[in-house]
């Protein structure tokens, strides 16, 4: 009996206590290693750096000055339209998207290390899938876009059930995670420059003089000023950086597949990729993607395995319309070793649309690239769009 | 009376109450939208009977068998006829009592509560009855032999059921999983399953599968109200398990394998929803973006409510100035006057939702009037959940609720056709 009451009573006791989500006051400061924050790699290998306290304390106070976690915002009289829109953001966000893409937007949620590719780290700043150049930021529309038809080929769900408001908030509130990672990050590589990490002063006996102290402190509160100022512009202007394409009936192109004129924009398209665009030195001769590149060909921005992508299986994460893969071509993608075409003299606006309508009829049509000597299988019937 | 007679008693008290609850709690199945739902239907409610009364006069049995033998000494027990006795006493009244009640007229409410207060009453005035007698319990074991009649009764009739049971849904299941030869004038949808979408793709304008103009839709699927849709069911990468519950349509998706899958619609997506479209409670609202809306909101609407509200119980609900300003605006009012200080920034919603009926099973979500939510669409009123579900019935299911997609049901094939030209021509967009 006494056995029964303790265990009834202790189970009562843990619904009780529930497991309600005891968030942080502020955004926890991510971890970085010396060698993710300054790019360069030294020969003992990347070293793991932390802040020394005073030096952490600051950034953190000055990072959440800048971007105050949503979560914080208590009293609802005093807050604007936008922080409103960001609490709504960043609900949906704890709801939908924390377990993969992280509480502060690293791409290291719980959820993370058992995904390939790995879900998108917001904090640099650096988004793959948009209309804009690649060196802009997406437009709130290009993260609308990818959260309403999530990524094909990829671990990331379309939401398409969620109300445009939802998807709009959700949108907003990753811009904001990108904006406080993309500041942090720059703070970080500030001291990482110039000061030792925690680690180092410790293992030296060290401390840091009240003179630097006063110095660094400073400059990080000037720099963040100023970063942060630069940082929402980029994301304000992103709207101008939007790739407008030629009209492809202009150029002469049909997109028609029925039209007479398309089978040749494709077998024109055919040359341009054997040719003068130059994907076939990763894509390969069949389309399949060239196995085993080395160096940054190999690996993304973030560090991660990032193959050419096998063209013949119709998946386009970034979108399928043709438009889509036209400033996929034009611009290349960010973040990885995919290059731009736009800046490319010897290929023209012509040939990107056609090369468009090769990429379009690909999948279905793998034999188009067939080197002959190894006729490809076809995939036709086990395409899987 | 044993206490453990009173344990397995509980057993099929338990049973016929949540059934009789089920209807009213939400457990019951959903409305059926496909002709041959109806069919599975009807198979599930004779499986269900015959499973249901076996389940709960076993139970009984089983509670009276305790019982009886807690009150035998060793001695009686041989001499003992607990099968005569239990079909004396208990069987073959209830039996009687739940002929009685089949057959005499009365209200289906009043045959369901009699029906479950018999179940539960009759073998609780019995125990009350043989209570009194004196328990003693051997506690030397003792041997009994098994009994071969009963052995082959009890395998020979559940045999019987079971081959009756496979006879009798023949027909129905060839109809789904052989069925005639899918219609020429019919495209079959491939309907793909990944982690964690259903991607559905359509022929685009050249009307085959597997070319560029393909049509690429993510957890949508459009079909037409009273033909058969088709679907070639693929998946990707696990096992998903495509499930359209209210057209009782449920079907594994296998990587490398494709699926026939065939179904039809009763009921189009638009006649759904004008039964009723239902609200959550996060979906309303902020009072001042709904007087926005509202105040933007042209003649038909006003004249709607006004022919729906009459403004003399309307000033009786209208609690906060934010409320009235609405209401004002919209019904050209001058005259209404606010009732309560503007305190509370909820009513306004609450009092929204009022004004158009409720759900008959008293639901936490309530009914809205189609006509209101074209009126006032936007950012803080829109319906919600009254669309035909797709989902995953694997893991998925649940937990991964983004495998969730729609089904709507297109009245008319022209309406479909006119919805795959937007999306050919979405899809297409160069600029």
């Amino acid at each position: 009996m006494t056995v029964l009451a303790t265990g009834v009573s202790s189970i009562l006791l843990l619904f009780s206590l529930g497991c309600a989500k005891q968030f942080p006051s502020t955004f926890p400061l991510s971890h970085y290693t010396r060698g993710q924050l300054t790019g360069e790699t030294s020969p003992a290998g990347d070293r793991s750096f932390t802040l020394p306290s005073p030096i952490r304390a600051k950034v953190e106070e000055t990072l959440d000055q800048a971007f105050p976690a949503p979560w914080t915002w208590t009293n609802q009289s005093e807050l604007s339209v936008e922080q409103k829109t960001l609490i709504k953001g960043q609900q949906l966000y704890q709801q939908h998207c924390v377990h993969c893409h992280g509480l502060s937007g690293g791409g290291d949620g719980p959820t993370a290390a058992s995904l390939i590719p790995r879900p998108r780290d917001f904090r640099r700043g650096i988004f793959k899938w948009k209309s804009t150049a690649s060196r802009a930021k997406p437009t709130r529309e290009d993260l609308v876009a990818i959260l309403r038809d999530g990524a094909i080929g990829t671990s990331m769900p379309p939401f398409a059930l969620l109300t445009d408001d939802k998807l709009n908030a959700m949108a907003e509130y990753v811009a904001y995670l990108s904006k406080r990672g993309e500041l942090e990050r720059q703070l970080l590589v500030i001291y990482s420059q110039e000061g030792s990490s925690q680690e180092e002063l410790l293992a030296n006996g060290e401390s840091i003089s009240d003179a630097d102290k006063e110095d660094l402190l400073e400059l990080i509160a000037e720099t963040a000023l100023e970063q942060k100022e630069v940082i929402t512009e980029s994301w304000q202007e992103a709207a101008e950086s939007i790739v407008e394409a030629e009209d492809p009936a202009s150029l002469g192109v049909p997109l028609d597949i029925t039209s007479k004129e398309f089978e040749a924009s494709v077998l024109k398209g055919r040359d341009v990729y054997r040719g003068d665009a130059g994907c076939k030195k990763c894509h390969g001769e069949d389309g399949r993607g060239v196995a085993g590149l080395n160096g940054a060909d190999a690996v993304d921005l973030w560090g991660y395995p990032n193959p050419p992508r096998n063209l013949t299986l119709g998946l386009w994460r970034g979108g399928r319309q043709p438009i889509d893969l036209y400033r996929r071509i034009h611009e290349g993608i960010a973040g990885s070793s995919m290059p731009g075409q736009g800046s490319n003299p010897k290929v023209s606006k012509k040939d990107i649309w056609d090369l468009v309508n090769f990429l379009r009829v690909l999948p279905s049509r793998p034999e188009l690239l067939s080197t002959g000597e190894n006729p490809s299988p076809s995939v036709a019937s086990t395409t899987n769009h | 009376m044993s206490k453990w007679s009173l344990f397995f008693l509980t057993v099929p008290v338990a049973g016929v109450a949540i059934f009789a609850a089920a209807e009213y709690i939400g457990w019951s199945l959903p409305p059926v939208q496909s002709t041959l739902g109806r069919e599975i239907d009807h198979l599930y409610y004779v499986v269900l009977a015959i499973t249901g009364v076996t389940f709960i006069f076993t139970q009984l049995g089983l509670a009276f068998l305790v019982s009886f033998y807690a009150r035998r000494r060793p001695a009686e027990m041989e001499s003992a006829n607990p099968i005569a006795t239990m079909l004396f006493w208990l069987i073959v009244p209830m039996a009687g009592f739940g002929l009685l009640l089949y057959w005499f007229p009365m209200p289906a409410e009043s045959r369901l509560w009699m029906g479950v207060s018999l179940a539960v009453g009759w073998p609780l005035v019995l125990s009350l009855l043989v209570s009194g007698r004196s328990a003693r319990v051997s506690s030397t074991a003792w041997h009994l032999h098994g009994n071969n009649t009963l052995e082959t009764v009890w395998t020979i009739v559940p045999a019987i059921i079971f081959i009756g049971l496979a006879i009798y849904q023949y027909p129905t299941w060839k109809q789904l999983r052989y069925p005639k030869e899918r219609p020429v004038d019919v495209q079959p949808v491939r309907v793909i399953g990944r982690q964690f979408e259903w991607r559905m793709v359509y022929a685009g304008r050249d009307q085959k599968l597997d070319t560029a103009d393909d049509l690429v839709v993510a957890n949508e699927l459009h079909v037409v109200k009273g033909k058969e849709a088709w679907i070639d069911l693929r998946a990707m990468d696990v096992l998903h398990s495509f499930f359209l519950p209210l057209h009782r349509v449920k079907q594994d998706a296998v990587p490398g394998l494709t699926i026939p899958v065939w179904f039809d619609s009763l009921e189009s997506s638009w006649e759904f929803q004008e039964k009723g479209l239902l609200f959550e409670e996060e979906d309303l609202l902020d009072p001042a973006g709904l007087v926005a809306v509202i105040q933007s909101a042209s003649d038909p609407a006003s004249a709607f409510l006004k022919e729906k509200i009459d403004p003399g119980a309307l000033q009786l609900r209208a609690s906060s100035k934010t409320l009235v300003a609405a209401f004002n605006a919209l019904l050209a009012l001058d005259s209404l006057e606010p009732l309560a200080a503007d305190s509370d920034e909820k009513p306004l919603p609450l009092e929204l939702r009022q004004l158009a009926g409720t759900n008959p099973k008293g639901d936490r979500r309530r009914l809205f009037h189609r006509k209101l939510i074209d009126r006032f669409a936007g950012d803080y009123l829109r319906p919600v959940g009254r669309d035909f579900d797709i989902v995953c019935a694997e893991l998925c299911g649940w937990g991964h609720y983004k495998m969730k997609g729609r089904l709507f049901v297109h009245d008319t094939p022209e309406l479909l056709a006119e919805w795959m030209e937007a999306t050919a021509r979405q899809q297409e967009v160069t600029q």
